[in-house]
């Protein structure tokens, strides 16, 4: 198992209010996987997909990433997990304005140390595959959004992660530039890459092998759209 | 990933330009002046670096704790104390004495040069690391009526050939001098100020003269001679310092000292603490004193914390658009120390930019600031050399790092979770924000530098304008430079346009004057009184007013000193009863000047503000008049000014003609303490500027931020009137906060600082309201610059971006 969650929970405190946002969630997920997690707004998705992204802390049960508990780990430890195993892709992209197609999928490479000529020659590959070689100079805000979510794919599988969270990939594409998106998806997964994707898309879920749906921050059940093999 | 931080850097930079120029501004404005700070500090600190063993080279102290309590610490010392230390003291290996008593003319075949100068020992040349570039250093100076000169003033003398072997006049000594020696040019900064160096066995040739006045063998004279000595290495300058007590309680014991003195301790000051170093009285040369680098630095740190705040708060402020990129950034790997190190390059590359704004403004403030006549009696020669621009670069880096120090913390916390929080809400206290703090904190330094220059400047006008002679300005004073004071009035006194004349010593209203120990019987304590000597006319030229006796009679030629004439206090500390009593009272003056009071004069400020009103004594002694007073009539000044110096070159070819409206004298006394002030003004002026671009890059940016809420507003039917206030009052708010705490804060300095003055001027709200309105005027300005654009804007178009 790559995830393993043990009554996993996530409570939001402000001054007044308490919010359960994840209520004692078991999660096995296998590596090679696609998962898609549905529900409504605030049944707890993103916030799953925080906590197994490592970029958020459960406030209780256990977390195992590769068999490793990581709850507890510090800061730096996570960091360290999260840049050699994991991919974000977000659904507003989170590309830098002020850094290139270029330098906004190089980052990641730079975090993880790898020389200049094996990041450029990483990078160029991707692009390439991506269709986005000529832009690769312009800035997030000259792109349209899908060629915004393409440089945001390639920059969450720069490093050759494990894990790809992509936390609805397609909620601010229209549906040719969606299913572009998706189909990438599917390769990197056809490739052997874990994904886990939060959508309210039930076509983007169909792309998935088993759909999770959520509801006030449980797990209420789980389909298999398709079998893994 | 430095390259990485420095592209994002510049690029934000371009990007945000109105928040880059404002940073960038006020951090070249507070840079700027630093560098000034840091280049005037280095100077300050470059002094008699270049003596072989100057470390081991040490200048005696004098410290006289007066009768009245009081303490006061002389850069000179008896000549006889060193000399009595050399022979006691092992540990003290060369001892060079400069006596201060050679200066005034030198002349050349006709032709006369004005020099200052001392009288050194022989281990001149052994004790300093002045090298001769013409003569032996092992005789220059051993020979009586040797004169060693500096390469300037021999250039001065005979410009093509050397000076060496010649034979020159000196004013006030019968035999003539021989140039022994030619300095070569210094080799660094020295506070030892001189033109040329008579030899020491010239002042003991002279003392050996019959009634000549003893300055090597008294140990009451600690005034006229600075002593250098060397030690040995590894001595023990406390036990050299103990040695020299021991010598004093043993000297000084049954020695009638000055009539104020109660004892002398004496100390020794390493010479490379000499400049910039302690205040002490009768210094050799100029050279910054201590208090003045550290006035200097505190006043920099101000700017540059108040810069380095709009930039912690700007930054802070546009961090809602930054957390993004910082959970973007710690989502790929980023670790917290990538992302500090990210946002101070930021800062650092900010700050780079502004040093290249701030050398031209720290080459302008220079030139301002070598115009200050705290500057040109400093010596000030400012000089730039790599060190200088390393310095220049590490304090810059300094700087960005500071600056950015806070935004950086406060960033790179940031969860990569929590991309949406909102930084600006960061508590500094319970229920500040920090950004309004840092507002309010600027605010309170720029108020409280306001209303201490306002209340410094309306001190130092009051004490100018207080002196008795502010209101006669058409007095002029000829400094008579030797010349017979009857000659001159008769010379002088002739031309047409003076209309009356009168003598005194030195003139009023100055820091120079004379002391005369005075008693009232023969048996008791002598007292220490400054005094004048004046000629019959004075009194009535000045309007100084008698309120009982007489004035001194006509009679110039009167050969003893008959009379005298005091003020109130003198009366009343003397307790001589009314001023009708103590008329016809017997003064001793000195040892053996038996006068009778003549008359009392109403208590005027005769000496600079900062002196407290004192007992005076005017005498009369025609041989004393060094200055000649001449009453101008109202009509041409010019044409008598220079009929006046035509009647001078007349009566003194040799001399230059040294005269000065006495307004203009008085206003001199005050030149370095109003310097002061301006120094002050122009901070606090900074200070404003950085404060109020501050300000605006914060209304500019809450204007923005609020720009949905102000049209939402307008619709709702809010009046531009209204919008404007809603979003200036808190800003009103900051002021209020800021004036309320530092008018009570001013008030403090203030009177520490008038404390200095024995006239001062009194509290009033006129010393707060300029300072307080003028900076909320300019704030005003700023934020209704921005607020009344916003609330003129078509609500639409924020509603249509939205």
């Amino acid at each position: 198992m790559i995830i393993k969650t043990n009554k996993l929970v996530r409570i939001y405190r402000t001054d007044e209010v308490e919010t359960t946002a994840l209520n004692q969630v078991d999660l096995e997920i296998a590596e090679g996987e696609f998962i898609a997690v549905m529900g409504p707004s605030g049944c707890g998705k993103s916030t799953l997909l925080n906590v197994l992204g490592m970029i958020d802390s459960p406030t209780g049960g256990e977390y195992f990433f590769n068999g490793e508990e990581i709850g507890k780990l510090p800061e730096r430890k996570r960091s360290d997990i999260r840049k050699h195993n994991l991919g974000f892709v977000f659904q507003s992209f989170n590309l830098i304005d002020e850094l290139t197609v270029f330098e906004n999928i190089e980052l990641p490479m730079l975090y993880t140390g790898i020389p200049a000529d094996q990041r450029k020659k990483r990078v160029e590959e991707l692009m390439e595959g991506m269709n986005i070689m000529h832009r690769r100079n312009h800035f997030p805000q000259q792109l349209s959004g899908g060629q915004q979510q393409r440089v945001a794919v390639a920059r969450a599988v720069v490093n050759k992660p494990r894990l790809i969270l992509a936390d609805e990939p397609t909620g601010n594409l229209d549906s040719a530039n969606g299913d572009e998106v998706m189909k990438i998806l599917s390769e990197l997964n056809a490739a052997g890459t874990t994904i886990l994707m939060v959508t309210h898309s039930q076509f983007c879920a169909e792309f998935s092998n088993r759909i999770i749906r959520m509801l006030d921050g449980q797990v209420v059940t789980e389909n298999v759209v398709r079998q893994y093999l | 990933m430095i390259q990485n931080y420095i592209k994002i850097a510049l690029r934000n930079i371009f990007r945000h330009r109105l928040f880059s120029l404002i940073n960038i501004f006020g951090l070249a404005l507070a840079i700027g002046i630093c560098l000034l700070i840091i280049l005037l500090v280095k100077d300050a600190y470059s002094y008699d670096k270049f003596h072989p063993e100057g470390e081991r080279v040490y200048r005696l102290l004098t410290h006289a704790d007066r009768k009245a309590g009081r303490s006061e610490s002389y850069a000179s010392s008896p000549f006889i104390m060193a000399q009595t230390l050399l022979e006691q003291m092992p540990q003290a290996e060369a001892w060079c004495p400069l006596v201060r008593t050679f200066n005034g003319e030198l002349r050349l075949e006709g032709k006369a040069f004005d020099f200052g100068g001392m009288f050194a020992g022989p281990a001149f040349f052994d004790l300093f690391g002045f090298e001769l570039a013409e003569g032996d250093p092992a005789s220059a100076l051993t020979e009586p009526n040797s004169i060693v000169l500096t390469d300037e003033m021999a250039t001065r003398i005979s410009k093509d050939t050397s000076p060496l072997g010649m034979v020159l006049e000196v004013g006030g000594y019968e035999t003539p001098f021989r140039v022994t020696g030619v300095l070569k040019p210094f080799a660094g900064k020295t506070h030892l100020d001189f033109m040329a160096l008579g030899s020491l066995s010239t002042q003991l040739a002279l003392e050996r003269m019959p009634d000549a006045y003893n300055i090597t063998a008294n140990w009451q004279n600690y005034y006229m001679t600075y002593n250098f000595l060397r030690l040995k290495s590894r001595a023990d300058k406390e036990a050299v310092e103990a040695a020299l007590n021991r010598i004093a309680s043993a000297q000084y014991a049954g020695l009638e000292l000055e009539s104020r003195d109660a004892g002398y301790r004496f100390s020794l000051q390493p010479l490379a603490k000499i400049t910039p170093g302690a205040q002490l009285s009768n210094t050799i040369g100029s050279g910054m004193p201590l208090f003045l680098i550290w006035f200097l630095a505190a006043l920099g740190v101000i700017l540059i914390l108040s810069a380095s705040f709009n930039y912690t708060n700007l930054t802070i402020a546009r961090s809602f658009q930054r957390t993004k990129e910082v959970g973007v950034r710690k989502v790929l790997g980023a670790t917290r120390g990538q992302v500090f190190g990210q946002f101070i390059s930021e800062a650092v590359v900010m700050s780079l930019f502004a040093l290249l704004l701030a050398y031209p403004i720290m080459k302008f403030a220079r030139y301002e600031f070598e115009q200050l006549s705290i500057a040109t009696s400093m010596d000030m020669r400012l000089e730039e050399d790599w060190q200088l621009y390393v310095l220049f670069l590490l304090f810059t880096l300094l700087v960005g790092f500071s600056a950015g120090l806070l935004p950086a913390l406060a960033l790179s916390r940031i969860r990569p979770g929590a991309i949406l929080q909102k930084l600006q809400n960061t508590k500094l206290l319970q229920r500040i924000g920090l950004r309004k703090a840092l507002i309010t904190v600027q605010f309170t330094i720029t108020l409280i530098l306001l209303i201490t220059m306002t209340i410094a400047w309306k001190q130092s006008t009051h004490a100018i304008s207080v002196n008795f002679g502010f209101d006669k300005p058409s007095i002029l004073v000829v400094e008579l430079q030797g010349q017979p004071f009857e000659k001159a009035a008769a010379a002088l006194g002739q031309v047409r346009g003076v209309e009356n004349l009168s003598g005194i010593s030195f003139p009023m209203g100055t820091w120079r004057d004379g002391s005369s120990d005075v008693r009232t019987e023969s048996n008791a304590e002598r007292t220490g009184v400054r005094d004048y000597d004046i000629d019959h006319r004075y009194l009535d030229q000045f309007g100084i007013e008698l309120v009982a006796g007489e004035n001194f009679p006509d009679n110039p030629a009167q050969q003893g000193e008959l009379f005298a004439i005091v003020n109130e206090t003198f009366v009343s500390q003397f307790n001589l009863g009314q001023a009708s009593e103590a008329i016809g009272r017997p003064l001793i003056l000195g040892d053996s000047t038996n006068v009778v009071i003549r008359g009392v004069v109403k208590d005027f400020p005769y000496k600079p503000a900062v002196y407290a009103m004192e007992p005076l004594l005017l005498r009369y002694n025609p041989a004393q008049w060094g200055v000649l007073n001449l009453g101008l009539s109202v009509g041409d000044t010019p044409a008598t000014l220079a009929a006046l110096e035509n009647a001078w070159e007349k009566l003194a070819p040799d001399d230059p003609f040294q005269a000065q409206f006495f307004d203009q004298l008085v206003r001199e006394n005050y030149d370095e303490p109003m310097d002061l002030v301006r120094v002050v003004l122009f901070f606090g002026i900074l200070g404003m500027v950085i404060a109020s671009l501050g300000l605006l890059g914060m209304v500019t940016y809450a204007v923005e931020t609020r720009a949905r809420e102000i049209s939402i507003r307008k619709v709702m039917g809010a009046s531009a009137v209204q919008i404007v206030l809603m979003l200036s009052k808190a800003y009103l708010l900051l002021f209020c906060i800021a004036a309320a705490i530092a008018i009570p804060v001013s008030f403090l300095l203030g009177n520490q600082m008038l404390q200095f003055f024995s006239d001062r001027i009194s509290w009033s709200p006129g010393l707060f309201l300029p300072g307080v309105l003028l900076l909320m005027a300019v704030a005003a300005l700023t934020v209704c610059s921005q607020t009344i654009r916003a609330a003129l804007a078509n609500p639409v178009e924020s509603l249509r971006s939205e």
